[in-house]
Protein backbone atom coordinates (compact mmCIF):
# COMPACT_ATOMS: atom_id res chain seq x y z
CA UNK A 1 0.00 0.00 0.00
CA UNK A 2 1.24 3.28 -0.36
CA UNK A 3 3.61 3.00 -3.24
CA UNK A 4 1.39 2.70 -6.71
CA UNK A 5 2.45 1.01 -9.64
CA UNK A 6 -0.06 0.13 -11.70
CA UNK A 7 2.17 -2.35 -13.94
CA UNK A 8 3.08 -4.70 -10.78
CA UNK A 9 0.84 -7.15 -8.85
CA UNK A 10 -1.67 -5.75 -6.74
CA UNK A 11 -0.51 -2.51 -8.54
CA UNK A 12 1.66 -1.43 -5.39
CA UNK A 13 5.65 -1.94 -5.79
CA UNK A 14 6.79 -1.17 -1.80
CA UNK A 15 10.04 -1.25 -0.36
CA UNK A 16 10.70 -5.48 -1.23
CA UNK A 17 10.12 -4.83 -5.10
CA UNK A 18 13.04 -1.98 -4.11
CA UNK A 19 15.44 -4.14 -2.65
CA UNK A 20 15.05 -6.90 -4.90
CA UNK A 21 15.88 -4.06 -7.87
CA UNK A 22 19.06 -3.35 -6.28
CA UNK A 23 20.57 -6.94 -5.61
CA UNK A 24 19.74 -7.05 -9.22
CA UNK A 25 21.47 -4.64 -10.17
CA UNK A 26 24.08 -6.01 -7.84
CA UNK A 27 23.52 -9.23 -8.72
CA UNK A 28 22.11 -10.15 -12.15
CA UNK A 29 20.09 -13.45 -11.98
CA UNK A 30 18.51 -12.46 -8.05
CA UNK A 31 15.02 -14.39 -8.42
CA UNK A 32 12.53 -12.74 -5.95
CA UNK A 33 8.95 -13.83 -4.88
CA UNK A 34 6.95 -12.13 -2.30
CA UNK A 35 4.34 -13.92 0.01
CA UNK A 36 3.27 -11.28 1.88
CA UNK A 37 0.03 -9.97 2.10
CA UNK A 38 -0.98 -6.70 4.26
CA UNK A 39 -2.90 -7.70 7.87
CA UNK A 40 -1.97 -11.14 8.39
CA UNK A 41 -1.15 -12.04 11.75
CA UNK A 42 1.12 -14.28 12.90
CA UNK A 43 -0.16 -18.02 12.88
CA UNK A 44 -1.90 -17.01 9.36
CA UNK A 45 1.88 -16.37 7.78
CA UNK A 46 3.09 -19.49 9.92
CA UNK A 47 0.31 -21.55 8.03
CA UNK A 48 0.19 -19.93 4.70
CA UNK A 49 3.36 -18.56 3.68
CA UNK A 50 6.76 -20.59 5.44
CA UNK A 51 6.05 -23.71 3.99
CA UNK A 52 5.72 -22.17 0.40
CA UNK A 53 8.28 -19.91 1.08
CA UNK A 54 10.65 -22.50 2.00
CA UNK A 55 9.67 -24.83 -0.92
CA UNK A 56 11.28 -22.14 -3.23
CA UNK A 57 14.26 -23.00 -0.95
CA UNK A 58 15.53 -18.96 -0.78
CA UNK A 59 19.16 -18.24 -0.01
CA UNK A 60 17.46 -15.01 1.72
CA UNK A 61 14.29 -14.67 3.80
CA UNK A 62 12.81 -11.13 5.16
CA UNK A 63 10.26 -12.12 7.98
CA UNK A 64 8.00 -9.09 9.19
CA UNK A 65 5.48 -10.32 11.00
CA UNK A 66 3.36 -10.52 14.58
CA UNK A 67 2.64 -6.43 14.24
CA UNK A 68 -1.18 -7.06 13.68
CA UNK A 69 -0.97 -9.05 16.73
CA UNK A 70 0.53 -6.71 18.98
CA UNK A 71 -2.63 -4.20 18.47
CA UNK A 72 -5.52 -6.32 19.92
CA UNK A 73 -6.93 -5.69 23.82
CA UNK A 74 -4.87 -8.68 25.19
CA UNK A 75 -1.42 -10.32 23.84
CA UNK A 76 0.36 -12.64 25.38
CA UNK A 77 3.76 -11.79 24.19
CA UNK A 78 6.00 -14.48 24.93
CA UNK A 79 3.75 -16.76 23.47
CA UNK A 80 3.48 -15.13 20.53
CA UNK A 81 7.27 -14.19 20.27
CA UNK A 82 8.07 -18.20 20.95
CA UNK A 83 6.22 -18.74 17.66
CA UNK A 84 7.92 -16.15 16.09
CA UNK A 85 11.56 -17.70 17.41
CA UNK A 86 10.08 -21.21 15.89
CA UNK A 87 9.72 -19.40 12.57
CA UNK A 88 13.51 -17.81 12.45
CA UNK A 89 14.55 -21.79 14.04
CA UNK A 90 12.66 -23.31 11.00
CA UNK A 91 14.50 -20.80 8.39
CA UNK A 92 17.90 -20.76 9.87
CA UNK A 93 17.54 -25.11 9.63
CA UNK A 94 17.27 -24.53 5.93
CA UNK A 95 21.00 -22.72 5.95
CA UNK A 96 19.21 -19.25 4.46
CA UNK A 97 19.99 -16.25 5.79
CA UNK A 98 16.93 -14.02 8.39
CA UNK A 99 16.16 -10.88 8.19
CA UNK A 100 14.09 -9.22 10.90
CA UNK A 101 12.61 -6.44 11.40
CA UNK A 102 11.60 -3.80 14.71
CA UNK A 103 8.97 -1.33 14.66
CA UNK A 104 9.06 2.29 14.25
CA UNK A 105 8.44 4.16 17.90
CA UNK A 106 4.88 5.08 18.47
CA UNK A 107 5.77 8.19 19.89
CA UNK A 108 4.82 10.76 17.54
CA UNK A 109 1.30 9.56 16.66
CA UNK A 110 -1.07 10.00 20.15
CA UNK A 111 -3.17 7.04 19.38
CA UNK A 112 -0.60 4.49 18.99
CA UNK A 113 0.91 6.02 22.20
CA UNK A 114 -0.74 3.24 24.18
CA UNK A 115 1.01 0.29 22.11
CA UNK A 116 4.81 2.35 22.68
CA UNK A 117 5.38 -0.21 25.66
CA UNK A 118 4.24 -3.59 23.88
CA UNK A 119 5.78 -2.51 20.88
CA UNK A 120 9.38 -1.94 22.59
CA UNK A 121 9.08 -5.12 24.04
CA UNK A 122 8.04 -6.89 20.67
CA UNK A 123 11.35 -5.10 19.23
CA UNK A 124 13.28 -5.96 22.34
CA UNK A 125 12.51 -10.12 21.69
CA UNK A 126 12.99 -9.22 18.17
CA UNK A 127 16.55 -8.27 19.03
CA UNK A 128 17.31 -11.03 21.30
CA UNK A 129 15.87 -13.65 18.94
CA UNK A 130 18.02 -12.02 16.31
CA UNK A 131 20.94 -12.54 18.18
CA UNK A 132 20.44 -15.89 19.23
CA UNK A 133 20.10 -17.05 15.70
CA UNK A 134 22.43 -14.87 13.87
CA UNK A 135 19.71 -13.31 12.56
CA UNK A 136 19.85 -9.58 10.71
CA UNK A 137 18.14 -6.77 12.45
CA UNK A 138 16.76 -3.76 9.71
CA UNK A 139 16.06 -1.29 12.73
CA UNK A 140 13.37 0.22 11.91
CA UNK A 141 12.88 2.07 14.99
CA UNK A 142 15.89 3.72 14.53
CA UNK A 143 15.76 4.56 11.22
CA UNK A 144 11.95 5.14 10.37
CA UNK A 145 10.43 8.44 11.97
CA UNK A 146 6.71 8.43 12.21
CA UNK A 147 7.18 11.97 13.08
CA UNK A 148 7.83 12.38 9.62
CA UNK A 149 5.28 12.86 7.41
CA UNK A 150 6.66 12.21 3.92
CA UNK A 151 7.20 8.85 4.80
CA UNK A 152 3.68 8.13 5.65
CA UNK A 153 0.46 7.79 3.89
CA UNK A 154 -2.46 10.01 4.77
CA UNK A 155 -3.33 6.91 6.83
CA UNK A 156 -0.54 7.01 9.05
CA UNK A 157 -0.47 3.18 9.05
CA UNK A 158 0.91 2.62 6.17
CA UNK A 159 4.21 3.80 4.31
CA UNK A 160 4.06 6.50 1.32
CA UNK A 161 6.54 6.14 -1.86
CA UNK A 162 9.29 8.05 0.36
CA UNK A 163 9.07 5.33 3.32
CA UNK A 164 9.33 2.40 1.12
CA UNK A 165 12.19 3.71 -0.25
CA UNK A 166 13.60 4.44 3.60
CA UNK A 167 12.90 1.19 4.39
CA UNK A 168 14.39 -0.29 1.05
CA UNK A 169 17.78 1.79 1.91
CA UNK A 170 17.94 0.37 5.32
CA UNK A 171 17.45 -3.14 4.42
CA UNK A 172 19.97 -2.91 1.82
CA UNK A 173 22.40 -1.39 4.39
CA UNK A 174 21.66 -4.27 6.60
CA UNK A 175 22.65 -6.63 4.52
CA UNK A 176 25.59 -5.17 2.64
CA UNK A 177 24.34 -4.50 -0.78
CA UNK A 178 25.31 -0.77 -2.34
CA UNK A 179 22.30 1.64 -3.29
CA UNK A 180 21.04 5.09 -4.10
CA UNK A 181 18.39 5.27 -2.12
CA UNK A 182 19.36 7.97 0.61
CA UNK A 183 18.72 10.57 -1.63
CA UNK A 184 15.96 13.05 0.01
CA UNK A 185 12.47 11.63 -0.50
CA UNK A 186 9.97 13.07 -2.25
CA UNK A 187 8.06 15.21 0.19
CA UNK A 188 3.83 14.03 0.75
CA UNK A 189 1.93 15.11 3.12
CA UNK A 190 1.51 18.63 4.87
CA UNK A 191 1.78 20.26 8.49
CA UNK A 192 -1.81 19.42 9.89
CA UNK A 193 -3.66 21.13 12.68
CA UNK A 194 -6.66 19.96 14.74
CA UNK A 195 -9.22 19.50 11.57
CA UNK A 196 -7.23 17.34 9.81
CA UNK A 197 -6.55 15.41 13.05
CA UNK A 198 -9.69 14.60 13.44
CA UNK A 199 -10.61 13.72 10.01
CA UNK A 200 -8.22 11.38 10.09
CA UNK A 201 -9.85 9.58 13.09
CA UNK A 202 -13.04 9.95 10.87
CA UNK A 203 -11.19 8.20 7.70
CA UNK A 204 -8.86 5.93 8.74
CA UNK A 205 -8.04 5.29 12.43
CA UNK A 206 -12.30 4.76 13.03
CA UNK A 207 -12.47 2.12 10.04
CA UNK A 208 -9.80 0.45 11.21
CA UNK A 209 -10.82 -0.18 14.77
CA UNK A 210 -14.04 -1.22 12.89
CA UNK A 211 -12.01 -4.06 10.73
CA UNK A 212 -9.57 -5.14 14.33
CA UNK A 213 -13.64 -5.65 16.04
CA UNK A 214 -14.42 -7.86 12.95
CA UNK A 215 -12.00 -9.67 12.59
CA UNK A 216 -11.16 -8.12 9.12
CA UNK A 217 -8.29 -6.55 7.48
CA UNK A 218 -7.37 -5.03 4.17
CA UNK A 219 -5.76 -7.93 3.31
CA UNK A 220 -8.68 -10.10 2.85
CA UNK A 221 -9.44 -11.56 -0.88
CA UNK A 222 -5.71 -10.56 -1.80
CA UNK A 223 -2.92 -12.90 -3.54
CA UNK A 224 0.78 -12.84 -2.65
CA UNK A 225 2.31 -10.70 -5.37
CA UNK A 226 4.77 -12.90 -6.10
CA UNK A 227 4.12 -16.37 -5.18
CA UNK A 228 7.26 -17.84 -6.83
CA UNK A 229 10.46 -16.97 -8.01
CA UNK A 230 11.02 -14.78 -10.55
CA UNK A 231 13.55 -12.12 -12.00
CA UNK A 232 12.66 -8.60 -10.17
CA UNK A 233 10.80 -5.85 -12.36
CA UNK A 234 12.92 -3.00 -12.51
CA UNK A 235 11.76 0.54 -12.98
CA UNK A 236 15.22 2.76 -13.51
CA UNK A 237 17.71 0.20 -14.33
CA UNK A 238 17.82 -2.25 -17.30
CA UNK A 239 16.33 -6.02 -17.14
CA UNK A 240 19.12 -8.28 -16.32
CA UNK A 241 19.73 -11.69 -17.78
CA UNK A 242 18.02 -14.53 -17.37
CA UNK A 243 20.81 -16.43 -15.59
CA UNK A 244 19.04 -18.00 -12.75
CA UNK A 245 20.67 -16.97 -9.40
CA UNK A 246 20.07 -17.37 -5.86
CA UNK A 247 16.02 -16.71 -4.83
CA UNK A 248 14.70 -14.54 -2.55
CA UNK A 249 11.12 -15.06 -1.03
CA UNK A 250 9.27 -12.62 1.22
CA UNK A 251 5.88 -13.66 3.33
CA UNK A 252 4.24 -11.04 5.28
CA UNK A 253 1.22 -9.08 5.95
CA UNK A 254 2.20 -5.64 3.75
CA UNK A 255 1.38 -7.00 0.50
CA UNK A 256 4.05 -4.23 -0.64
CA UNK A 257 6.93 -6.57 0.67
CA UNK A 258 9.15 -8.04 -2.02
CA UNK A 259 12.64 -10.53 -1.32
CA UNK A 260 15.22 -10.37 -3.46
CA UNK A 261 18.01 -12.75 -3.68
CA UNK A 262 21.92 -12.29 -3.64
CA UNK A 263 24.22 -13.79 -5.99
CA UNK A 264 25.78 -17.14 -4.49
CA UNK A 265 29.02 -15.71 -4.35
CA UNK A 266 28.12 -13.13 -2.60
CA UNK A 267 28.52 -13.23 1.18
CA UNK A 268 25.28 -13.92 3.28
CA UNK A 269 22.92 -11.22 2.02
CA UNK A 270 19.50 -11.38 3.23
CA UNK A 271 16.24 -10.15 1.77
CA UNK A 272 14.19 -8.67 3.54
CA UNK A 273 10.18 -8.42 3.61
CA UNK A 274 9.21 -4.75 4.27
CA UNK A 275 7.31 -4.03 7.33
CA UNK A 276 5.01 -0.87 7.80
CA UNK A 277 5.19 0.78 10.68
CA UNK A 278 2.43 -1.08 12.20
CA UNK A 279 0.17 -2.27 9.48
CA UNK A 280 -1.69 -5.32 9.95
CA UNK A 281 0.62 -7.94 8.43
CA UNK A 282 3.54 -9.31 9.43
CA UNK A 283 5.73 -10.27 6.35
CA UNK A 284 8.95 -12.83 5.84
CA UNK A 285 10.72 -13.28 2.70
CA UNK A 286 11.95 -16.53 2.29
CA UNK A 287 15.71 -16.68 1.10
CA UNK A 288 17.67 -16.51 -1.89
CA UNK A 289 19.07 -19.95 -2.95
CA UNK A 290 21.54 -21.52 -0.37
CA UNK A 291 24.86 -21.90 -2.47
CA UNK A 292 24.36 -18.05 -1.73
CA UNK A 293 24.59 -18.56 1.92
CA UNK A 294 27.96 -18.65 3.08
CA UNK A 295 27.31 -18.86 7.07
CA UNK B 1 33.61 4.51 32.82
CA UNK B 2 30.44 2.41 33.74
CA UNK B 3 27.19 4.10 34.01
CA UNK B 4 23.82 2.40 34.94
CA UNK B 5 21.18 5.44 35.85
CA UNK B 6 17.49 6.05 35.11
CA UNK B 7 15.69 2.61 35.80
CA UNK B 8 14.84 4.09 39.25
CA UNK B 9 13.12 6.76 37.52
CA UNK B 10 11.40 4.23 35.34
CA UNK B 11 9.82 2.77 38.56
CA UNK B 12 7.91 5.93 39.53
CA UNK B 13 4.44 6.55 38.74
CA UNK B 14 4.88 8.76 35.88
CA UNK B 15 7.87 9.55 33.89
CA UNK B 16 8.75 10.54 30.93
CA UNK B 17 10.63 8.17 29.64
CA UNK B 18 12.19 10.50 26.45
CA UNK B 19 12.88 13.31 29.04
CA UNK B 20 15.01 10.91 30.83
CA UNK B 21 16.71 9.54 28.39
CA UNK B 22 17.58 12.70 26.71
CA UNK B 23 19.17 13.79 30.38
CA UNK B 24 21.05 10.68 30.39
CA UNK B 25 22.30 11.07 26.21
CA UNK B 26 23.43 14.36 27.20
CA UNK B 27 25.50 12.84 30.82
CA UNK B 28 26.99 10.05 28.68
CA UNK B 29 27.94 12.43 26.06
CA UNK B 30 29.95 14.03 28.89
CA UNK B 31 31.66 11.09 29.80
CA UNK B 32 32.72 10.27 26.58
CA UNK B 33 34.53 12.58 26.15
CA UNK B 34 37.08 11.24 28.55
CA UNK B 35 36.27 7.71 28.50
CA UNK B 36 34.98 4.25 27.09
CA UNK B 37 32.02 4.24 28.27
CA UNK B 38 30.06 1.29 29.71
CA UNK B 39 26.16 1.02 29.56
CA UNK B 40 23.36 -1.40 30.55
CA UNK B 41 19.92 -2.14 29.51
CA UNK B 42 17.49 -2.80 31.75
CA UNK B 43 16.63 -6.28 33.46
CA UNK B 44 13.38 -7.86 31.48
CA UNK B 45 10.95 -8.55 34.33
CA UNK B 46 8.74 -11.22 31.87
CA UNK B 47 5.07 -11.60 32.38
CA UNK B 48 5.87 -12.43 35.88
CA UNK B 49 2.63 -10.93 37.79
CA UNK B 50 4.10 -8.06 40.44
CA UNK B 51 6.94 -6.89 37.85
CA UNK B 52 4.90 -7.30 34.59
CA UNK B 53 3.42 -3.85 34.60
CA UNK B 54 7.05 -2.57 34.20
CA UNK B 55 7.59 -4.57 31.37
CA UNK B 56 6.73 -2.00 28.44
CA UNK B 57 8.73 0.55 30.18
CA UNK B 58 12.09 -1.22 30.58
CA UNK B 59 11.68 -2.13 27.15
CA UNK B 60 11.18 1.37 26.21
CA UNK B 61 14.14 2.25 27.91
CA UNK B 62 15.82 -0.23 26.27
CA UNK B 63 15.09 0.83 22.78
CA UNK B 64 16.13 4.19 23.43
CA UNK B 65 19.38 3.22 25.44
CA UNK B 66 20.47 1.41 22.49
CA UNK B 67 20.50 4.20 20.98
CA UNK B 68 22.38 6.49 22.87
CA UNK B 69 24.91 3.70 23.36
CA UNK B 70 25.49 3.81 19.54
CA UNK B 71 25.62 7.25 19.20
CA UNK B 72 28.22 7.44 21.50
CA UNK B 73 30.29 4.18 21.10
CA UNK B 74 29.64 3.08 24.07
CA UNK B 75 29.77 -0.79 25.51
CA UNK B 76 26.16 -1.92 25.84
CA UNK B 77 25.99 -4.64 28.54
CA UNK B 78 22.50 -6.09 27.80
CA UNK B 79 20.94 -7.71 31.11
CA UNK B 80 18.06 -7.74 29.12
CA UNK B 81 18.99 -10.56 27.32
CA UNK B 82 20.68 -12.43 30.44
CA UNK B 83 18.12 -15.16 30.90
CA UNK B 84 19.46 -16.45 33.86
CA UNK B 85 18.23 -13.58 36.22
CA UNK B 86 14.96 -15.43 35.49
CA UNK B 87 15.94 -17.69 38.32
CA UNK B 88 15.48 -15.94 41.82
CA UNK B 89 18.53 -17.16 43.26
CA UNK B 90 20.61 -14.63 40.99
CA UNK B 91 18.36 -11.66 43.31
CA UNK B 92 18.87 -10.54 46.62
CA UNK B 93 15.49 -11.74 49.46
CA UNK B 94 14.42 -7.66 48.25
CA UNK B 95 13.63 -9.11 44.68
CA UNK B 96 14.80 -5.61 43.78
CA UNK B 97 18.67 -5.80 43.87
CA UNK B 98 21.31 -8.75 42.65
CA UNK B 99 22.43 -11.37 44.92
CA UNK B 100 26.12 -12.29 45.34
CA UNK B 101 25.31 -14.58 41.84
CA UNK B 102 24.09 -11.72 39.95
CA UNK B 103 27.14 -9.87 40.85
CA UNK B 104 29.07 -12.84 39.74
CA UNK B 105 27.48 -13.39 36.69
CA UNK B 106 26.86 -9.38 36.03
CA UNK B 107 30.86 -9.14 36.21
CA UNK B 108 31.63 -11.82 33.54
CA UNK B 109 28.83 -9.91 31.76
CA UNK B 110 30.84 -6.59 31.69
CA UNK B 111 33.94 -8.22 31.03
CA UNK B 112 32.77 -10.06 27.85
CA UNK B 113 31.02 -6.88 26.48
CA UNK B 114 34.60 -5.42 26.96
CA UNK B 115 36.23 -8.17 25.58
CA UNK B 116 38.47 -8.42 28.45
CA UNK B 117 40.34 -11.63 29.34
CA UNK B 118 39.32 -13.56 33.17
CA UNK B 119 39.08 -16.13 34.37
CA UNK B 120 36.20 -16.03 36.13
CA UNK B 121 33.34 -18.90 36.79
CA UNK B 122 29.71 -19.26 36.50
CA UNK B 123 28.11 -18.58 39.80
CA UNK B 124 27.15 -21.97 41.62
CA UNK B 125 23.82 -21.41 42.64
CA UNK B 126 22.48 -22.94 45.76
CA UNK B 127 19.80 -25.49 45.20
CA UNK B 128 16.49 -23.82 44.88
CA UNK B 129 14.45 -24.18 47.98
CA UNK B 130 11.15 -26.45 46.86
CA UNK B 131 8.52 -24.66 47.97
CA UNK B 132 4.77 -25.60 47.85
CA UNK B 133 2.07 -23.52 46.12
CA UNK B 134 1.10 -22.21 49.63
CA UNK B 135 4.47 -21.68 50.84
CA UNK B 136 5.04 -19.60 47.70
CA UNK B 137 2.16 -17.33 49.02
CA UNK B 138 3.09 -16.93 52.24
CA UNK B 139 7.09 -15.85 50.22
CA UNK B 140 5.37 -13.65 48.85
CA UNK B 141 3.30 -12.12 51.24
CA UNK B 142 6.35 -11.62 53.26
CA UNK B 143 8.38 -9.76 50.62
CA UNK B 144 5.37 -7.70 49.82
CA UNK B 145 5.04 -6.79 53.64
CA UNK B 146 8.70 -6.63 54.34
CA UNK B 147 10.35 -5.21 51.12
CA UNK B 148 7.88 -3.87 48.91
CA UNK B 149 5.57 -2.29 50.87
CA UNK B 150 8.42 -0.23 52.29
CA UNK B 151 9.71 0.69 49.13
CA UNK B 152 6.54 2.09 47.84
CA UNK B 153 6.98 4.46 51.11
CA UNK B 154 10.23 5.36 50.37
CA UNK B 155 8.82 6.13 46.77
CA UNK B 156 5.82 8.36 48.25
CA UNK B 157 8.00 10.50 51.14
CA UNK B 158 10.72 10.40 48.00
CA UNK B 159 13.48 9.12 50.23
CA UNK B 160 15.91 6.00 49.45
CA UNK B 161 17.50 3.26 50.83
CA UNK B 162 20.81 5.19 49.24
CA UNK B 163 20.25 8.35 51.29
CA UNK B 164 22.80 8.26 53.65
CA UNK B 165 25.13 6.29 52.18
CA UNK B 166 28.16 7.46 50.30
CA UNK B 167 29.87 6.79 47.13
CA UNK B 168 32.02 3.40 47.93
CA UNK B 169 35.28 4.09 46.02
CA UNK B 170 35.39 8.53 45.80
CA UNK B 171 38.60 8.33 44.41
CA UNK B 172 40.66 5.31 42.20
CA UNK B 173 41.78 2.66 44.39
CA UNK B 174 43.65 -0.17 43.19
CA UNK B 175 41.97 -3.06 42.86
CA UNK B 176 42.18 -6.14 46.26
Amino acid sequence: MGDPDPGRPNGVRGWADRVAEQMSVATPGVQYANLAIRGKRLEQVVAEQLGPALALRPDLVALFAGVNDLMHLRVRMDELMAVYEDVVVTVRATGARVLLFTISDPEPVWVFRPFRGRIAIYNELVRRIARRHDATVVDLWDVLDLADRRLWGDDRLHLAAAGHQVVAGAVCDAIGIGHGLHGAPEPTGAPRGRRQRLAWLARHAAPWLVRKVRGRSLGDGLAPRYPSLTPPVLSDAPSVGAEPGPSLAACDSADTSPSATPSPKASATPIPAAPTGFTDGPTDVPPPSRSAIPS
Amino acid sequence: MSIYAGANDVLRPRIDIDALVAEYDSAVARLSEQAHVVMFTAYDPGEAPIFAFLRGRFAIYNELVREVAERHGATLVDFWRLREYHDDRYWDVDRMHMSRAGHERMAIAVLDALGVDHDLQPPVLPPPPPLSPAERRSANLAWAREHAGPWVGRRLRGTSSGDTLAPRFPTPVTPT
